[in-house]
This record gives C-alpha cells, structure tokens and sequence, in this order.
C-alpha cells in the first residue's frame, strides 16, 4: 500500500472532522437545549480516529488521540447551553489551550505527511498558512481589552478567522481529491 | 503590600498560577519543548511582579473577592493599623512596605511575623551566597590544558568564556556562579567531562545564574508559601532540562548517550541548592526527570515557537492580565452577573462593594439611588451599593445606619425585623421607585452635582389626616419626592458620592412622563434687574438601566398602565441591581426659570436667556456636538406686581444607547440672561451662582462659604 493510498481515508476523514467542528448550524429551544445539526463531538471523534490510525504514520499524530477524546467529550455541553455559563473559566481556558495545540499539532503533522505524499508540497505549505492564521486569530481572541475597546476590529478578526476556516476546508477537500486513487 | 491581606492576595494569586502552570506542564509533558516548559514560568514571574487584581481586573483565577471578604470579615472586630475593612487590600506593589506606625492588632503583628520571616530568609541567603564566594575566592585557578579545554568548548560551540576558573577541594561538581563576575568552578582533580562544561557555559550563556538570584529574591518574599517554593524548584528543574536540551542540539550520536551517562552518575549526588548558582547534579529525583527528558528528545517541528509562543501569550493575558471588570459590567454583569452574586452577608456586601467601585459618574449615581431604593427589600445589596460609592471615612457612619436604622424615628431595638417591615416601614410607605437624576451639572472642580430622586404615594392616611380629598377616578394620586442633592467626586479611577443636602417635598403629578417637576436644580443663576428678579436652574432628567425601578408601585403610573397595554403587555422590569459602570439611558431636556416682579406695579417684561458652556476655558454658546441641545429661551410677559411665574423649557428627550460622552449629559455651566423691562433698552445682567435644593433653599460646597 502507498503512502498516497493510505493518507487518502485520512485526508478525507479529516475534513469531515474539521467540517463539523469549524462549522456551526443549531437550533435552540428556549435556550435549554440547542440541535446541533453539525455537532462538533461528531467532528473530534473523527479526528480522533485519524488520530488512531495515523499513528503508523507519524507518531506524534498517536499523542493527539486523547485530546480529541477530551475534546469529543467536552464538546457535548454544546447541546445545552445553559451550561456554557456555569463552567468555570479556569477549565474554558485549559480546554481553549488544548483546542489550540490540538489544531496546531494535528496540521502541522496532516501538512508533513501531504507533504510526503505528495511531490511539490504545495497542500502541505498551504496547511500550514491556514494552521498560522487560525492559531493566531484563536490567540488573539484572549485579548480582552482590544476586543472591548475595538469592537470593529473583533469584527475584523472573526471575518478573517471565518476565511481561514473556509480556507482550511478547501485545503483539506482538496488535499483528499489530490490523494483520491481515482486522480 | 502595606498589611497581612496584601501579601495573602498577592501569595494566594501566584500560588493559584504556580498550580495551574504545574497541571498543564503535566498535561504537556510530551508535546511541547523543554523551552515551553521552562518558559510558560515567565507567567508565573508575571503573575508575581503584578500585583493581584490590579485595576480591578479580572482573571480565570480570582480568589481575591473571598480575600477581600476574610478582611472585612476580620477587620471590622480589629483596631488594626495597617489594614481596614473599609479599604480594599489589593496590593499596590508586588513587594511589601514596611509600616511606620507600631502594630496594634492581630494581623498588624502577622504582618511584622511575615515582614521579619522575608528579611531572615534574604539575610540567609545572603550569607550563603557570601560564603559560597569566600569559599570559591580560596580555589586554585585553573590553567594550562585543562583552561585550555574549557576554551576549546566554548570556541567550538561558539559560547562565552566565564571570567574564572577555579578548581576547589570541597567541591563535588562542576558548578558556575556569578552574575558579573561568572566562575565555574570545578572539583580539584575532576575528569575534565566537555558535555558537562557545555552544559555550564550554555548556563552562562543564557543568564541562569542570574534567572536564579531573580526566584530567590521571590522565595524570600513569599517564604510562607510552599506552592510557590515547589513551583519554584521545579522551574529550577526545568531550566536544567532545558539546558540539556540545548546540550543535545548540539551533540550527535554517542555523544548524547554519553551526556545521559554523565547525567547518570551524578544521580546519587545530593541536590545542591545555593542561590546564585548553577549546577548540573540536582539530586536523584531531579536527574531522573531528566533522563526522561532526554529519552523524548526530538527536534521540534518548525512552527512550534508559534504554538508555544500563542500558549503561553494566551496564558498571560487569562492568568495576568485578565479583562478589565468595567468591559464585563457593559456587557452581562450590569443587570445579571450582581443579581446571582447578590451579597448574602455584611462582609460579603462590602467587599463586594469596594471591589466594583463606581468607574462613571452615571454608575456612581445609579448605585447610590439604588442603595436607597432597596435599603429595606435588599439590605445587602443596598449596603453593598453604598459600599461602591461612598468615600471610605464615611463607610463607618454609613454601616451604623445600617444596622441601627434608630435615625428613622422607631425603636427597632424593641421589634423583630419582620415587625419592623410589617408594620413600621410597609413596603408601599418606602421610596418604591427612582432614582432619578436632575440637573447634572459641573461643579467647576472636576466633579459633578446633581440631584437624586425617589418618589412614593402620599399614604392615604396622611391625606385623610390632612383633611384633603383622595383622588377620584381617573385622578393622578399625589406623589412625594425625596430628593438628595449630592456631589459626585473623583476618587482615583473611582467616583463617590457625597451627600449635600436632603429635601423632602410633593410633586403635583406623576413624575414619571417627559416632564420635570417645578423646582430647583443643584444650582441656580440669579440676578436683578429694576426690581425684576430672574432664576434659572439647569432641570434636565437623567435616567440610568432601562428607566425607573418601581414605576408600577406608584398608582398613578399602574392604574394608567392599561393604556399600553398593546405594545407594552408586561410592567418594565429595568435592572434592581447597581451598575457601578454603566452609561445614562435617558435624558430629558428642561431648564426651569422664574420671573418675579418685586415692585408695585405692572411690568412687561422681555426675557432672553442663553445657556454657555465651559469649553476650555471659554464660555461658549453650545459647543456642539458634545453637549445636549438646549435651546435658548425667551419670554415675554406682564407681571402684576409681586407677580411670580415659573415654568419648564425644554422637554425633548432621548433614550437608549446615548454613549459615553458624559458633557452630552451636563447641564450649562452658566447663563447670559439679557431682559427689556418696561418696554426699555435690552440690558444683560450679572448672574450670580447659587447651589439650591428643590425648594429653592441652599446647601454650600465643602469648604465653600455659604450662600446668599
């Protein structure tokens, strides 16, 4: 089996995980319980089993398994908002630290096996771009005063950080294309 | 730090960081780098050159509130001379001061126990460092080959040569030491090992020696806290493993094998902990950490900075930095966040109090009105809301009232508290709705006067006592005011609220419509002219939350609810809570004047009157945009004699999202009145400037002479 053959499912895996945890559709009832049509639990599992199965791959996508676990797990408060409130801010900030590397480190090391798989590395180079622009805007976000003081540029920042998400998800369609057997 | 409660705050928030940092090395033990590790400590020294809750910011990981509760707890039973329950204990300094006035309670002398325990710790230190450098001074200095070799080391990994070698008996281990005068300093005889004098002059390079003297400086004052000592030693560790890290970059193959093997033998050395210096045998249980370390070396990905830089950055804005609590209050905690965390307790209520001081002038008033609308429904929260406000030398007299409400006529001590409410102070016969703002005007010295409204149904048994008729149907029942004329001052980034002079009067409408009662405002212009005296007072309504608070307990306002009933099916429910930060929400034009002829016969009278603003200096006609628009006045009218007219102008308004430009809501800072009496010439007249309360009697300004 090629290297190519056996990055495809998780390319393509990937993007669906990344597809339901980047994009949000819901509906709420009475602010008790929220239908997620996109749940981002759906989209940790999934990359938790890329995770799994791309271990043989690159050992230190194995040392991610379990924070998309976590995060798998945590992610289900979604479904009820009230209880967004009630969480502490102490465990928001070490779930919102461990989202951050978990996104850094998962496409750093999907960019380093595009990038074997694939001559040229251009998917890899632009995995990478899109992994920078997310860490950063997601960092950003901490910055309290800019974000009270400077509303517009709040506004500016989710703009941009809604383009790295769309960003991303053409990367990764497309790095999945480009490992199809079919190409 | 100025008292026992400062240096708790200030230990009890690093200890907090320390404890977080130590769960996410632990959860990041194998996925980021040695220099993550050892620098996602810089939050901590962050965190303890900061001083806790600074501008009253907020972070993840406050506990300073239940500080801030003990104190008051405590110290309202305590004498005490470096700390009161009246102000908070949030350090200014991130090192303590000592006092000058001797201690005359129990946590005065605690913190003469702490202030003694840091100076014997530095003065331990210092000694031991000192004995170290007299020891180290008798070694023998290094030359020949062995200088030789070290040189060869540092040349070849291009790194800094220390100024010394030397080489002592005594000494077990190669060690280095000196922040200006670096010396490595090698056991007598030792087998010159290259790993391990890289090791040393990679310390040199990058500045351990003196990353060390820095932790020992924060070891001595904060020697009671043993979260931070172990935090402390584990940043030691860690800046060890981060030099073998650096130690394997540079090394190949074998050569890492043979550094573990050199890590390996100096296991069974006992942990050398001297402040100041460096060392690469840190006991067994430091060395095996190590070689953990050094079975998971690898080279980073690029792009891992980034990570670790964004982590760690995040950190120090959560953890440090925290979000300022005014930006919160705009958003959620104005109307909901104080209700859940309404006060339970005195102490609670005021250091809940002094912890969300008033940072506008509008919060300033909307809490002290608040404070008195719900002194009998919420004793608390009202206790709390005077905390926000007022000065903390009035805080005693204010906490008397509190408890002891004796000021209002009833001997509470002979009736229980429900007794009291039942039948003393049923809830219709307290102010039940307000407060309201009038006439906000510049005092002329940085602050503000205006005056604070409260209004309730006159009791029905007054009116039957009185002998005067009750409204019929469809009749406005008559409303009494009480007014507090105040003085809005800063204080710092704080304001307070003094009170100036209290009025209690009736109002011959409910005054909740767009119209503003006929009475005084906090100032009023007067002048003369041929025995036609003119007054005028800036009398615009301000508003804060979303409106009044208790509109439905007046049974004018109730009874003609109905009429709104389409677009309005439920009473407004604006906040109850204060809103220490909050902006105005409505305002309401109006400058009430009177004309009074003191002669004896008719008089036509002509009347201009135009409002000026102070704009830098200058007065000036309405330097638009920043103020409200008032328009300039005229009146033209016969007075018979000792004829007296008043009246309102103005009356427009505006509510909702008005900003935060506060001159948009301050009255004119003086008048040009101009009159024509008797058909004759335009004179303009001087005014002079008198502080009146609404019925038209004066207060005076502290330190000011009173009024004519």
């Amino acid at each position: 089996m090629t290297m190519q053959e056996q990055l495809y499912p998780l390319a393509r895996r990937a993007f669906w995980g990344y597809f339901f945890v980047l994009l949000n559709i819901n509906f709420t009832f009475n602010h008790v319980f929220a239908l997620q049509f996109l749940p981002n639990t759906v989209g940790w599992w999934l990359l938790a089993r890329v995770c799994r199965e791309g271990k043989a791959l690159r050992p230190s996508l194995g040392l991610l398994r379990s924070f998309c676990l976590v995060l798998a797990v945590w992610n289900v408060q979604q479904f009820f908002p009230t209880l967004e409130g009630q969480i502490p801010g102490l465990i928001s900030l070490l779930v919102g630290l461990v989202t951050l590397y978990t996104h850094f480190q998962f496409l750093t090391d999907l960019a380093a096996l595009a990038d074997e798989a694939l001559p040229g590395g251009e998917h890899g180079h632009k995995l990478r771009s899109a992994r920078t622009v997310m860490v950063v805007i997601t960092t950003l976000l901490y910055c309290y005063d800019l974000l009270f003081r400077l509303p517009a540029l709040a506004v500016v920042m989710l703009v941009v950080g809604l383009c790295a998400y769309i960003y991303l998800l053409v990367q990764l369609w497309g790095l999945s294309k480009s490992l199809s057997p079919a190409e | 730090m100025n008292n026992i409660w400062a240096v708790l705050q200030q230990g009890v928030a690093a200890g907090l960081v320390a404890l977080f940092l130590l769960i996410l090395q632990r959860i990041f033990l194998d996925k980021l780098s040695p220099r993550w590790q050892y620098g996602v400590w810089a939050v901590l020294l962050l965190r303890l050159l900061v001083p806790a809750g600074i501008g009253a910011r907020t972070t993840v990981l406050d506990l300073w509130p239940f500080v801030e509760q003990g104190r008051v707890q405590a110290e309202l039973h305590l004498s005490s001379a470096y700390a009161s329950p009246w102000i908070s204990s949030l350090p200014s300094a991130p090192w303590p001061i000592p006092p000058i006035t001797a201690p005359q309670s129990v946590t005065d002398w605690l913190f003469v126990v702490y202030l003694a325990g840091a100076l014997a710790w530095a003065i331990w230190f210092g000694l031991c460092a000192f004995r170290l450098h007299r020891r180290v001074g008798t070694g023998v200095p290094v030359s020949g080959p062995r200088l030789e070799a070290v040189r060869r080391v540092a040349e070849q990994y291009q790194l800094p040569l220390p100024r010394r070698v030397v080489e002592c008996k005594w000494d077990h281990g190669p060690f280095l030491m000196g922040v200006l005068r670096p010396t490595l300093v090698l056991p007598m005889g030792w087998e010159l090992e290259e790993k391990v004098i890289l090791h040393e002059l990679l310390h040199l390079k990058h500045h351990d020696v003196l990353a060390g003297w820095v932790v020992t400086l924060f070891r001595c004052l904060h020697w009671w806290n043993p979260v931070l000592w172990y935090a402390f030693d584990k940043m030691g560790e860690d800046r060890e493993a981060l030099c073998d890290q650096r130690v394997l970059e540079r090394l190949e193959g074998e050569d890492r094998r043979d550094y573990g093997r050199c890590l390996l033998a100096m296991a069974d050395d006992k942990a050398v902990r001297i402040p100041g210096a460096t060392t690469m045998a840190n006991g067994a249980r430091g060395v095996k950490a190590r070689i953990e370390a050094i079975a998971r070396f690898k080279r980073y990905p690029q792009g891992m900075a980034l990570a670790s830089g964004c982590i760690t950055f995040a950190l120090a804005l959560a953890l440090v930095a925290g979000a300022p609590v005014q930006a919160l209050m705009e958003s959620s905690f104005a109307n909901v966040e104080l209700n859940l965390n309404a006060p339970r307790s005195t102490a609670q209520a005021l250091a809940t109090g002094q912890l969300h001081r008033a940072t506008t002038v509008a919060g300033a008033l909307d809490a002290y009105g608040k404070g008195l609308l719900l002194w009998w429904d919420d004793r608390e929260t009202a206790l709390m809301c005077q905390a926000m406000v007022r000065p903390s030398e009035e805080m005693p007299q204010v906490l008397e009232e509190w408890e002891n409400p004796i000021q209002y006529g009833l001997d509470l001590n002979s009736m229980s508290y429900q007794e009291m409410m039942d039948t003393a102070f049923p809830s219709h016969n307290w102010w039940s709705t307000g407060p309201q703002f009038r006439g906000l005007v510049s005092d002329g010295a940085g602050g503000y006067l205006c005056q604070v409204l409260w209004y309730r149904d006159v009791d029905e048994s007054v009116l039957i006592a009185e002998d005067r008729p009750l409204p019929e149907d469809g009749e406005d029942w008559p409303v009494e005011y009480l007014c507090h004329t105040v003085q809005v001052r800063p204080h710092g980034r704080h304001w307070t609220v003094h009170l100036l002079a209290e009025t209690q009067g009736e109002v011959e409408f409910a005054p909740l419509s767009n119209r503003q009662g006929e009475f005084f405002g906090p100032v009023t212009w007067v002048g003369e002219l041929d025995g036609v005296k003119v007054s005028i007072s800036p009398a615009h309504l301000l508003e804060t939350g979303e409106g009044l608070v208790g509109k439905y307990e007046l049974r004018t306002w109730a009874e003609s609810a109905w009429s709104w009933s389409i677009y309005d099916s439920s009473p407004d429910s604006p906040p109850e809570g204060p809103m220490p930060g909050c902006n105005f929400y409505s305002i309401t034009e109006g400058l009430y004047w009177t004309v009074e002829n003191t002669g004896d016969q008719v008089r036509p009278v002509k009347l201009w009157a135009d409002p000026l603003w102070n704009n830098s200096g200058t007065l000036e006609a309405r330097p638009a945009p920043q103020t409200m628009s008032v328009d300039p006045m005229y009146q033209y009218m016969a007075l018979e004699a000792g004829d007296l007219r008043q009246g309102v102008e103005g009356g427009s308004s505006a509510s909702g999202s008005l900003g935060d430009d506060l001159p948009y809501f301050l009255g004119p800072d003086a008048f040009q009145v101009t009159l024509a009496v008797d058909g004759g010439e335009e004179q303009t007249i001087t005014l002079t400037k008198t502080y009146t309360t609404p019925d038209g009697g004066s207060y005076t300004l502290p330190g000011e002479e009173e009024t004519p």
